[in-house]
């Protein structure tokens, strides 16, 4: 079973734990409730308890929100939150999983079934009663942030749009936020890389199932990146940059993927890992090598940036940041929050969405306090989230740098 | 009121790191937390660039100097390998106060003093690194201190970190004015 082979991998790194607690310190979910014990106590330490045979009944696993902060921290690479994400799926594997967590961990039949019928999905989802309603038959908080069908697709524009021809050739890997809630979002990417000399090509795709992962259904999530995998792959072989502006659906295919869902030795995703670029930086490479466009004109604005857990995990630093000094009057103030709280899909569940709310607060604080109007932020889970929390915009970083471009 | 440099998860270290993160931000420097340096490149006894391993992809970095403050053994900075042949894991720098090759490399007494504890990078006054003119060494990579045993190993960290980073200071603005 890839399961047993692949966890005996993992759990070789938590010998490695020397209770320095630095996990502890850093996990936003167990600073807030005492539901999860922290990553220290749930990953390392429990782990040693677990068999495959007698697993012993833990829900509080299922607490932890899998934003990856405590692997990142971790001196001693020990990998804390796959672990627990490993054990998160046994646990799911043997009480079941809830009928909400297979809906809302499918976006693409979300938002195949939402477009169409958009204005009055939309406004369903405003109605008190409905969402009173939502809230106790599946389990989705009311209050939750959702985001709201745009009502055409992303796909549908990139289909008519001929991108020009140019000697640097990128895959636009736009992701489901994208495609069916934020448009608009994905042709400003595709104008900025346009402008850079970029030629971009977009590619039929469907779900990284990173929603799938996170709620432990890894056979179904396992499904979803094999076959984006599949479908990029020729490009990458090729030599093509795969470039997305969903942070968190970039990160799978580099890396959460492979360790979470034990696909290490799958040519295909190997090969796209290697080749796939979050935007920002794809194009602070560029400007590395003096090779980004500086023509922005000025924007006269203050904001906020949050470097999502997620956009962290990839191990880059936070190139929006320097991307965003690149722009003149721009004044970035950059948050030094752990996380919004949302963590995907977590903070939509009744369960868990005050739990995300007071994980986020203080990011919240931190913004209302900046003097900042608008929140720069690289995931768009996150962004719907910043929204609801500050009740000030939230945008993705190439959106400020496209507004600078004057395209 | 003083404060002491305790183990983690220690309030004076997070106010270290937050204060050195903003100064670092606020001069315009690149923090990039998580991948592994794997691969460097040398000109004669300089390493001129280091290759990360992010996530995805590799990412080369180009370098005027290097601060090795990757721990000790336990951390994988320095390893022992079957043989009792011990080196440095990232650059293979040579060691220093290491036991010969005829002493106990271990004592029985749990407890006791360790001869192989003592061993770390060798590095010269200015804690510069023996074989590589442009590295520095910080921390519990350092050869000499049996730190857990003396309850000096946040001390040392600290104090070396200073040490090794107004070094780099020094060189940089000599390179500047040049």
């Amino acid at each position: 079973m890839i399961e047993d082979l692949f966890h005996e991998e993992l759990r070789s790194s938590l010998d490695h734990c020397v209770k320095c607690t630095i996990c502890e310190t850093i996990c936003p979910v167990a600073n807030v409730t005492p539901l999860f014990p922290g990553p220290k106590y749930a990953g390392p330490q429990a782990e040693r308890y677990r068999t495959l045979q007698d697993a012993p009944e833990e829900w509080s696993v299922d607490y932890c929100s899998g934003c990856g902060l405590c692997t990142m921290h971790c001196p001693q690479g020990v990998h804390i939150a796959e672990l627990n994400a490993h054990a998160r799926y046994a646990v799911k594997q043997r009480k079941g999983v809830p009928l909400r967590d297979r809906i809302i961990t499918r976006p693409t039949v979300l938002g195949r079934l939402g477009t169409p019928v958009a204005p009055l999905a939309n406004a369903t989802l405003k109605l008190r009663p409905a969402r009173a309603l939502a809230e106790r038959v599946l389990g989705i908080h009311r209050d939750a942030p959702v985001p709201k069908f745009a009502g055409r697709t992303f796909r549908a524009w990139a289909r008519r749009h001929e991108s020009p021809a140019a000697a640097r050739k990128v895959v636009y890997f736009h992701g489901c936020g994208t495609e069916y809630y934020e448009p608009d979002v994905g042709k400003k990417v595709v104008a900025v890389l346009e402008h850079n000399g970029c030629q971009v090509e977009v590619p039929k795709q469907d779900c990284c199932g990173l929603p799938l992962q996170s709620s432990g259904l890894f056979d179904d999530a396992r499904k979803y990146v094999l076959r984006l995998a599949r479908s990029l792959a020729p490009y990458a072989r090729d030599g093509t940059l795969i470039v997305g502006n969903a942070t968190s659906c970039t990160l799978m295919l580099k890396r959460e993927a492979r360790e979470i869902l034990g696909l290490e030795d799958d040519p295909d995703l190997a090969l796209v890992s290697r080749q796939t670029y979050d935007i920002c930086e794809l194009l602070l490479e560029l400007h590395d090598r003096g090779e980004l466009k500086t023509d922005f004109a000025p924007v006269s604005e203050v904001v906020a940036y949050h470097a999502p857990c997620q956009q962290q995990g990839h191990w880059i630093g936070k190139p929006a940041l320097e991307l965003l000094a690149l722009i003149p009057g721009l004044e970035v103030r950059e948050m030094n929050a752990r996380c919004c709280g949302i963590a995907g899909t977590y903070g939509l569940k009744k369960e868990k969405y005050q739990i995300a709310m007071d994980a986020g607060a203080d990011l919240f604080g931190q913004v209302e306090a900046s003097g900042a109007r608008i929140v720069v932020c690289d995931s768009e889970t996150c962004r719907w989230q910043i929204e609801h929390g500050t009740h000030r915009p939230s945008v993705h970083p190439i959106e400020l740098m496209h507004q600078a471009y004057g395209l | 009121v003083f404060e002491i440099p305790a183990l983690p998860p220690s309030a004076a270290g997070i106010r270290v790191y937050e204060a050195l993160r903003s100064a670092l931000g606020a001069a315009g420097g690149r923090l990039v937390i998580g991948p592994e340096v794997r691969e460097v490149q040398r000109e004669g006894e300089r390493i001129t660039a280091v290759t990360a391993h992010t996530s995805g992809h590799a990412s080369t970095y180009r370098c005027g100097w290097v601060v090795l403050a990757t721990g000790g053994f336990h951390s994988g900075a320095i390893t022992l390998s079957s043989d009792w042949h011990a080196s440095e894991t990232v650059l293979g720098l040579p060691l220093q106060d290491m036991p010969a090759a005829d002493e106990p490399r271990f004592a029985a007494d749990y407890f006791g003093p360790q001869p192989m504890s003592t061993a770390g990078v060798a590095v010269d006054g200015s804690l510069r690194a023996h074989g590589a003119e442009n590295v520095f060494v910080a921390g519990a990579a350092l050869p000499g201190a049996v730190s857990w045993r003396e309850g000096s190993g946040e001390g040392i960290a600290i104090s070396s970190g200073s040490v090794v980073a107004q070094a780099v200071i020094a060189q940089a603005g000599a390179v500047t004015s040049a």
